[in-house]
C-alpha cells in the first residue's frame, strides 16, 4: 500500500483558498437574509400546528390579543437593515437574497468538494484511524489548560474533527432541512420532514443550524488568532505555508481588502433593496426562479394527513375585505353570488355556490404552510379545479389562470384588489382544489368564503381567498405590475411558491 | 371539528387593528442597567465562593482566586508568596466585581437586543450557561493571554475545569438566569401562557 502524503506539505490549493473566500461571502448573505425571513414569523416551534404560546423561542417584543382576531400578517417582526437583508419587513427581497446565496453557497461547496475529492486535500478532513478520537480529546485537553495543542497533519484532530463535522454532518443538514420547509418537495414526498418530525420541527433545526455556523465561524477565527494569525492569513490567501514578514504583510493587506469588499457588498445589497426593491427582484429572480421552476415546482403533492391530526384554532391571514359588495353576500349568506370563468376558454361559465356544490367534490386533509413560515393542518372540501377547466375548455392560447378576488385590501390602500396568476399546469393536477368546505364546516369569511384556492405544493399566499372569478389568459404581464400576483407587484414575493 | 369554537375562526369575534400587538417586553436601558448590576454581582458572589471553594479543596489555597485576579492588574508577582495578602484580597475583589457587573450588563443587553427577555425559563437558564461558558472563553482564551500570557500555564487541567469552565456555567450563568427568572427584568406578559391556562 502506498502510504499517503506528507500531509504537512498538502498546502492551499487556488481551489480551496477561493472556496473559502466565496463561502464567507454566500454564509454571511446567508444569514443575513435569514434572519430577514425569521422576521416574517419570528417564532420557532416543535409542532406543525403552530398554536399561540406553543413555540419554544421567539424573537418579538408582543404577543397576539386572547380575545380579539388577528392575522399572521400581525405578528410579523421588522429588524433593522444592520442585522437583517434588507431589513425592515422585505421578507419576498429576504427569500430572493436567501435563495440566491444558496444557490452560490451550493456551487462553491461542490467545487470545494471536487477540489477535495481530486487530490490529497480530502486527508484535511477526513479521519482515517479511530485514534482521532483520542487525540481529539488530548487536543480538548490542551485548549482547557489554555494551551496550543501540537499541529496534526496538518491540523489537530479536534481541528480535523470539527471541519468535518461541518462539512459533512452539519452543511448537508442545512440543506435537508431548507428543503424540508419546501410545500413541494413536502407535499410530493411526505415523509422527507417527517425525518426531522415535521415541518416546524425541521425550521427549527434549520435555525439552531444557523446558530451552529455562526459559532463555529467564531470560533474559527478564535482559534487561528490563538494558532497565529498571520501565519494562517498567509496560508489560506496566498497558499503559503512558512511565510516571510514580506508574505505575512501581503496576506493581511490582502485580507483585509478582502473584508472591506465583503462589507461595501453587504451595504450595496441592503441599500440597494431598500432604494430600488423591483431592480433588486428582478436581478435576483432571474437566478432564482429557473432553479425553483424546474427542480420544485412541477412536483405534485401526495400528502395526506389523517383527521385527528387537524389543527384546532389555525391562524388567518390577512383580514377579510371590506368590499361592499362582499358584505352583502356574506349577510345574505352567498346567496346570489357567482363564481365566473373567462377568457380563453371556449364555453364561459357563470356558477353559483349551489351549482359548484354539486360538481363531484374532493375531500382532503392537508399542511397548510405559509411564506411567513407558521403552519396548520386542516380537511378541505371542494370542486377540483381540472373538473371545470374540463367544462370550459381552455383554448390552446391559454397559459395561466387569473383569479380576481373581493380582497380590497384595505390594510393597505391604493395598490387594488388582491389577484394572483397560476400556471395552467399547476390548475390540473389532484389536490388542486376551489375550496368551499374547511374542516366540514362551510369556510369561514377569515379563511376565504365563499371559495378559495388550495394548492397543496405551494405556499400560501398562492391560495387566493374571498374568490370573484377566473380567467384564462395567454400572459399576465399587462396585469397589475405584470409580476403575476398583488404579493409579487407589492412586496416582492415571487410568482412562483414552491418554497 | 367546528370552526365556530375556534375564536381566531368565528365571525362573531371582533378584529383587532392591523399590526398591533399585546408588549411582552420594554427596553429602557436605565432599567436593565440597574437589573444587570445586580444579577451580575449576585451571579460574581456566587462564582467567588464558589471558586475559593474549589480552590480550597483543589488546591489548598482558597486565596489563589484573588491572587490571579490581582496579578491581572499588577503582573505575576501577585502569585508569589510575598505579595501581600490584603492587596491581593483587595485588587481581586474590585476586578471581580467589576468584571461581574460588566458581564451581567452586557448579558441583559444580548437579551435584550434578541427580544429574550421573556423567553422560557428553561430556556433562559440555558441562555445564562452559554452565556457563563462564553465569559470564561473571553477572560481566560481571549483575554487572558493578551494581557497576561505569563499566567496561561500555570492553572492544572482540574482547576481550570472545576474553576473555570464548570464554576462560570454553573454558578455565574445560572444565577444570572435564576436572577432574571425572579425579577424578569424588562418583561411585561408571560406570551407562553394559553387562553386555557388563564383560565385555569
Amino acid at each position: 500500500m502506498t502510504p499517503p502524503l506528507p500531509l504537512v506539505e498538502l498546502g492551499f490549493p487556488l481551489g480551496i483558498r477561493l472556496t473559502h473566500a466565496f463561502n464567507l461571502v454566500f454564509l454571511t448573505l446567508l444569514v443575513r437574509s435569514g434572519i430577514e425571513i425569521l422576521g416574517g414569523h419570528p417564532m420557532l416551534y416543535f409542532n406543525d400546528h403552530c398554536r399561540p404560546g406553543s413555540e419554544w423561542i421567539r424573537f418579538t417584543s408582543k404577543r397576539m390579543f386572547r380575545n380579539q382576531r388577528w392575522t399572521a400578517e400581525d405578528e410579523k417582526q421588522p429588524y433593522t437593515p444592520w442585522v437583517a437583508l434588507p431589513g425592515r419587513d422585505n421578507l419576498g427581497l429576504g427569500r430572493f437574497w436567501h435563495f440566491v446565496a444558496v444557490v452560490g453557497w451550493l456551487v462553491t461547496g461542490v467545487i470545494y468538494l471536487l477540489v477535495l475529492t481530486t487530490s490529497e486535500q480530502w486527508q484535511r478532513l477526513v479521519p482515517t484511524s479511530w485514534d482521532v478520537l483520542r487525540h481529539a480529546w488530548e487536543a480538548a485537553i490542551a485548549y482547557l489548560r489554555l494551551d496550543i495543542p501540537r499541529a496534526g497533519h496538518p491540523y489537530n484532530a479536534l481541528q480535523q474533527l470539527t471541519y468535518f463535522a461541518v462539512v459533512f454532518v452539519l452543511t448537508p443538514l442545512q440543506i435537508s432541512t431548507g428543503l424540508a420547509m419546501s410545500p413541494a418537495l413536502a407535499g410530493r414526498f411526505p415523509w422527507f420532514p417527517r425525518l426531522f418530525g415535521g415541518r416546524q420541527a425541521a425550521r427549527s433545526v434549520h435555525f439552531l443550524g444557523l446558530m451552529a455556523f455562526v459559532a463555529f465561524t467564531v470560533h474559527h477565527i478564535a482559534l487561528v488568532i490563538a494558532h497565529g494569525l498571520r501565519d494562517g492569513l498567509a496560508a489560506i490567501v496566498l497558499g503559503v505555508e512558512a511565510p516571510t514578514a514580506a508574505q505575512q504583510a501581503v496576506a493581511v493587506a490582502i485580507a483585509l481588502a478582502f473584508l472591506a469588499a465583503l462589507i461595501v457588498l453587504h451595504i450595496w445589497a441592503t441599500r440597494r433593496s431598500l432604494r430600488k426593491p423591483r431592480a433588486m427582484r428582478d436581478a435576483l429572480q432571474r437566478i432564482v426562479d429557473p432553479v425553483q421552476a424546474r427542480l420544485l415546482q412541477p412536483l405534485i403533492s401526495r400528502q395526506r394527513y389523517q383527521p385527528e391530526s387537524i389543527t384546532a384554532d389555525p391562524r388567518p391571514n390577512g383580514r377579510p375585505p371590506r368590499h361592499e359588495r362582499y358584505r352583502e353576500f356574506v349577510e345574505r349568506g352567498f346567496s346570489g353570488w357567482r363564481f365566473d370563468i373567462s377568457g380563453l376558454v371556449e364555453q364561459r361559465l357563470s356558477l353559483s355556490l349551489d351549482e359548484l356544490r354539486r360538481v363531484e367534490p374532493e375531500h382532503q386533509v392537508t399542511l397548510h404552510k405559509c411564506i411567513q413560515g407558521w403552519s396548520y393542518i386542516a380537511a378541505w372540501q371542494g370542486v377540483p379545479l381540472k373538473a371545470l377547466l374540463d367544462r370550459c375548455r381552455p383554448t390552446p392560447q391559454a397559459r395561466y389562470i387569473l383569479f380576481r378576488t373581493f380582497d380590497d385590501k384595505w390594510e393597505e390602500p391604493g395598490h387594488g384588489e388582491y389577484y394572483c396568476v397560476i400556471d395552467l399546469d399547476l390548475a390540473r393536477v389532484p389536490q388542486t382544489l376551489l375550496a368551499y368546505d374547511m374542516n366540514g364546516q362551510p369556510l369561514p369569511t377569515a379563511f376565504g368564503a365563499p371559495l378559495r384556492l388550495r394548492l397543496e405544493n405551494q405556499l400560501g399566499y398562492k391560495m387566493v381567498k374571498w374568490i370573484r372569478s377566473m380567467e384564462l389568459i395567454a400572459s399576465y404581464d399587462d396585469i397589475g405590475a405584470g409580476y403575476g400576483g398583488w404579493r409579487a407587484d407589492l412586496l416582492h414575493y415571487s410568482r412562483l411558491a414552491p418554497i | 371539528m367546528n370552526n365556530s369554537s375556534n375564536p381566531r375562526s368565528s365571525d362573531a369575534t371582533p378584529w383587532a387593528p392591523p399590526r398591533v400587538g399585546v408588549p411582552v417586553e420594554r427596553r429602557d436601558a436605565w432599567e436593565l442597567a440597574m437589573h444587570g448590576t445586580r444579577a451580575g454581582l449576585l451571579a460574581g458572589i456566587a462564582l467567588g465562593v464558589v471558586e475559593i471553594g474549589a480552590s480550597t479543596i483543589l488546591r489548598a489555597d482558597p486565596w489563589l482566586p484573588f491572587d490571579f485576579a490581582a496579578a491581572l492588574i499588577v503582573g505575576p508577582e501577585a502569585l508569589v508568596p510575598s505579595f501581600p495578602l490584603a492587596a491581593s484580597l483587595a485588587l481581586g475583589t474590585v476586578l471581580h466585581v467589576l468584571l461581574s457587573i460588566v458581564f451581567g450588563v452586557a448579558f441583559l443587553g444580548a437579551l435584550a437586543l434578541t427580544f429574550q427577555l421573556s423567553a422560557r425559563p428553561p430556556l433562559m437558564v440555558l441562555y445564562g450557561m452559554l452565556f457563563g461558558v462564553t465569559v470564561w472563553e473571553i477572560n481566560f482564551l481571549a483575554v487572558l493571554p493578551v494581557i497576561a500570557p505569563e499566567l496561561t500555564g500555570r492553572l492544572d487541567l482540574s482547576t481550570q475545569f472545576w474553576n473555570g469552565i464548570l464554576s462560570y456555567c454553573l454558578a455565574y450563568g445560572a444565577v444570572l438566569a435564576l436572577y432574571i427568572i425572579r425579577v424578569r427584568p424588562g418583561m411585561l406578559d408571560q406570551w407562553w401562557r394559553t387562553d386555557d391556562d388563564e383560565a385555569t
